[in-house]
């Protein structure tokens, strides 16, 4: 039961007679008259059990988009019931403007579209319907909360993806020296062309230029069909708030980016999501699974407070591929976690692979480091360097190791990962 | 997919639980009479206080028509033809005494306050109106300085039924009467006044003046004062008992208007305090204004319930876990200052700005500290002997040194690289 502010106005208005005639009947009067128009009205006011409640949420968005989600009311009585609804959903769906008042006549339904706009990815779901239900007076209102099941999907914003066809020209110009792998199969005529200036004259090919009386250089291509396993920690160190996400939100952008590249160069990537045990496993992208589905299975995933397992991780890892592969690891560079539990795997996963590890950067410690005016903000100075330079240090030791790092931004990390990439895939290592 | 294939494909949902049919067999039915009962009650309630028409039920009062009120008397005067004003305003009140009126006032239950008593006994004395007291009690002696209340208690042997006994055309006429509370009664404080009557007294032999119904001058403008010590003489339910009747009519005399006082506490000059005409200044309200204040209670009560009620409850969401990134860093800056690590904090600060000097100029990673401090020196035209101890040398006393080496250091940088 809920009152309703027209109750409240009865109540005002019943101060006029008490002022004409100011007894304590009138009082007793007064307040006798109100409760029987609410009894009444309630008695008056249409049940709620008639109606039926169905949710139909709208298409799946990436993160920053706009979706939408019906709400369909149907009447299943005879008489016609006035209605204020609220249309809850979870805060981050972002769900505004979600009460709302309709009249349904019986037998007849109602559709509502609650606009919203989701401030974090995910699977964000619906929460009850509450409806109240008035007679015509509308004084007292019958008031009923409903689960009625439903969730959008909030994708990753992929903000990465501006940066894909520059990454993937730049792929193709690698490629490009071998005109043969834009055009199709190649054949051994098409394998080589005119020399133009700026190809290394070390691909001439005498043989071919005294053939064809023009200067023609061999042409190399990148090798394909490697394997590329990108690795998302999800350990408490990626649920690190940087910028304007987690760490695990730059992670799934740069895992994104790369595997997009990786796959449009032709190799085969697979992506493990992993803390203390492995929570996702998608691939090989290109040939069984799509970006998209990578996309989809990445969604629902959030860092939970749990340490990773190096272990784990190094044994899901080689169980992927038993052939040399390149294998990211994609996390938060904390010297003494990486130190005392990645590093000892390390040895045994660059026997066989080549190794790189991203981590992300908090942009916030070169903010730290650049006010000095005050004792506080000196001392906050020298521990913000001391993080640097323990980073630095670490990132010296793993090259030491022949592990690859890129340590860089939220923003930057994507398109550094991806350079990291090119660079191996250009020098033939991988 | 639309919304509508979709509500055709899934169905809808709606509130659980058995439907209104099954509800109404079991526990709603009894909750229906439950309703029904108390509106019931209620509307019996309201009926009952409307057709008591919400009259005044104080005793005496003129508006009661229970067996202790005093409506009737009221009544049969009119009757008779005899104009009745009744008013429980003091204004009123003292307005028909300045007239010269005949005015009855309830005087029981010390109704009235000493400043009222005096104020209208005063100007009674001064106007010649005749006032008619029932029951003062101790209260008569306010009104006048020739009558005492004595009450010996229910213990007096006293008979109830008396006659006048007096020579009060008056009390003879309207014959024998009963009073109850047979141990009280006004007595005179001097010899028997002239144009006095002491009737209806207990004991008819004792020298001094006494009796139930009393009548003295008043003033010396000709007016009396009556007192009617017998409050069941005016009830409605003993009214034509013995002689009631007769001695109110008689006594509230023949032609003249009367004016029927029931005092209520609002308006009268209090002991202590009031607005200039003794009236005290919360009275100066009118009721009406007390009553709707009174009235912003349930409505105070009915806006809590209007908008303290949620439109459902809240929504829920786990939401994911969420670390602070530089909260470790915050820490560890805490710490050092708290334990006025000003060494090692600068130490870090100098490491840091080393290794990004020798990184500029080009220098092994290798190289010792005092050759990159030298090299910058001389790379940015600095003092070297300066530059060192910035760098490497200087000891941070105290907070203010560390702050200065700690901004040398960034101008040291700067120099290098102005960029």
């Amino acid at each position: 039961m809920a009152l309703t502010w027209r109750f409240l106005v009865l109540t005002v208005l019943a101060a006029i007679p008490i002022a004409l005639r100011p007894v304590s009947t009138t009082f007793a009067v007064m307040i006798g008259l109100l409760l029987i128009a609410g009894l009444l009205d309630w008695l008056a006011a249409p049940g709620i059990r008639a109606l039926g409640f169905q949710r139909t949420p709208g298409p799946r968005i990436r993160l920053g988009e706009e979706t939408s989600a019906v709400l369909t009311i149907t009447n299943g009585g005879r008489r016609t019931r006035r209605l204020h609804v609220r249309d809850a959903w979870a805060p981050t769906a972002g769900a505004h403007d979600n009460r709302f008042r309709t009249r349904v006549r019986g037998g007849s339904a109602h559709e509502r579209t609650t606009v919203l706009t989701p401030t974090r990815r995910g699977m964000l779901r619906a929460d009850r319907v509450t409806v109240r239900s008035t007679s015509l007076l509308g004084l007292v209102a019958r008031q009923r909360s409903l689960e009625v099941p439903a969730a959008i999907t909030v994708l990753p914003p992929f903000h990465s993806r501006r940066h894909l066809p520059s990454k993937l020209r730049r792929l193709r110009e690698l490629e490009g020296r071998t005109a043969v792998m834009l055009k199709g199969a190649g054949t051994e005529f098409d394998s080589l062309r005119e020399y133009v200036r700026g190809d290394d004259v070390r691909s001439i090919d005498w043989r071919a230029t005294a053939r064809a009386q023009e200067v023609m250089v061999r042409t190399y291509r990148p090798e394909r069909d490697r394997r590329v396993i990108i690795v998302l920690d999800s350990s408490r160190l990626s649920a690190r708030y940087v910028g304007t996400g987690t760490a695990f939100d730059a992670a799934i952008e740069s895992a994104l980016l790369l595997a997009g590249l990786a796959a449009g160069a032709g190799d085969r990537v697979d992506v493990l999501v992993a803390d203390a045990r492995v929570r996702a496993r998608v691939g090989p992208i290109g040939r069984l699974a799509s970006l998209d589905h990578l996309m989809h299975r990445v969604t629902p995933l959030a860092p939970e407070l749990l340490e990773a397992d190096w272990e784990t991780i190094t044994s899901a890892v080689m169980g992927v591929t038993s052939h040399r592969a390149l294998v990211v690891f994609v996390t938060a560079l904390d010297p003494a976690t990486i130190a005392e539990d990645l590093l000892p795997t390390l040895p045994l996963l660059t026997r066989r692979h080549m190794v790189a590890i991203a981590s992300v950067a908090d942009p916030v410690l070169n903010d730290m480091t650049s006010a000095r005016f005050t004792t506080e903000q000196v001392y906050t100075a020298a521990a913000a360097e001391r993080e640097l330079l323990e980073s630095r240090s670490l990132s010296h030791a793993l090259s030491g190791l022949g592990v690859h790092s890129v340590h860089e931004a939220p923003d930057d990390l994507p398109p550094a990962l991806a350079d990291l990439y090119i660079m191996l895939k250009s020098s033939g290592r991988l | 997919m639309s919304a509508q294939t979709d509500v055709a494909v899934r169905g809808t949902r709606s509130v659980g639980g058995p439907g209104f049919a099954a509800r109404a067999g079991g526990l709603a039915r009894s909750a229906a009479l439950w309703v029904v009962a108390a509106i019931v009650l209620l509307i019996g309630g309201i009926v009952l206080v409307l057709v008591e028409g919400g009259e005044n039920t104080a005793p005496v009062h003129y508006e009661s028509t229970q067996g202790d009120g005093g409506r009737a008397f009221v009544e049969v005067l009119r009757e008779h033809g005899r104009d009745v004003t009744t008013t429980d305003t003091y204004l009123d009140a003292g307005t028909a005494i300045d007239n010269g009126e005949t005015v009855l006032v309830y005087a029981s239950s010390w109704s009235l306050t000493n400043a009222a008593i005096d104020d209208l006994s005063a100007r009674a004395a001064e106007s010649g109106a005749h006032i008619v007291l029932i029951d003062p009690e101790y209260d008569v002696e306010l009104w006048t300085d020739s009558l005492l209340y004595d009450d010996l208690g229910p213990g007096a042997q006293a008979p109830t039924r008396r006659a006048p006994a007096c020579d009060s055309d008056v009390a003879n006429t309207a014959g024998a009467v009963r009073h109850t509370d047979t141990g009280s009664e006004y007595f005179s404080t001097t010899s028997v006044p002239e144009d006095s009557h002491f009737c209806y007294s207990g004991d008819p032999d004792d020298p001094v003046p006494h009796g139930v119904y009393v009548e003295v001058p008043h003033g010396d403008a000709g007016g009396t004062l009556s007192v009617m010590g017998s409050e069941p003489w005016f009830m409605n339910e003993s009214l034509a008992a013995e002689g009631n009747m007769s001695l109110i009519a008689g006594v509230l005399g023949t032609d003249e208007p009367i004016t029927y006082y029931y005092p209520v506490d609002r308006d009268q000059p209090g002991d202590d305090e009031g607005g200039p005409d003794g009236t005290p200044s919360v009275w100066l309200f009118p009721q009406w204004a007390f009553a709707t204040l009174l009235w912003s209670l349930p409505v105070v009560l009915v806006a809590l319930l209007v908008y303290g009620r949620r439109m459902g409850p809240l929504a829920v969401e786990p939401l994911p876990v969420i670390v602070p990134a530089a909260e470790t860093v915050r820490g560890r800056s805490a710490l050092l200052q708290r334990a006025e690590a000003r060494a090692e904090a600068l130490s870090d600060l100098r490491a840091a700005a080393l290794v990004r000097l020798g990184r500029r100029l080009a220098l092994p990673p290798d190289a010792p500290a005092a050759e990159v401090a030298a090299r910058a020196a001389a790379v940015a035209g600095l003092d070297p002997v300066w530059t060192e101890a910035v760098l490497l040398t200087e000891h941070p006393h105290d907070d203010e040194t560390l702050i200065r080496i700690s901004i040398d250091i960034t101008t040291i940088e700067s120099e290098v690289d102005p960029l």
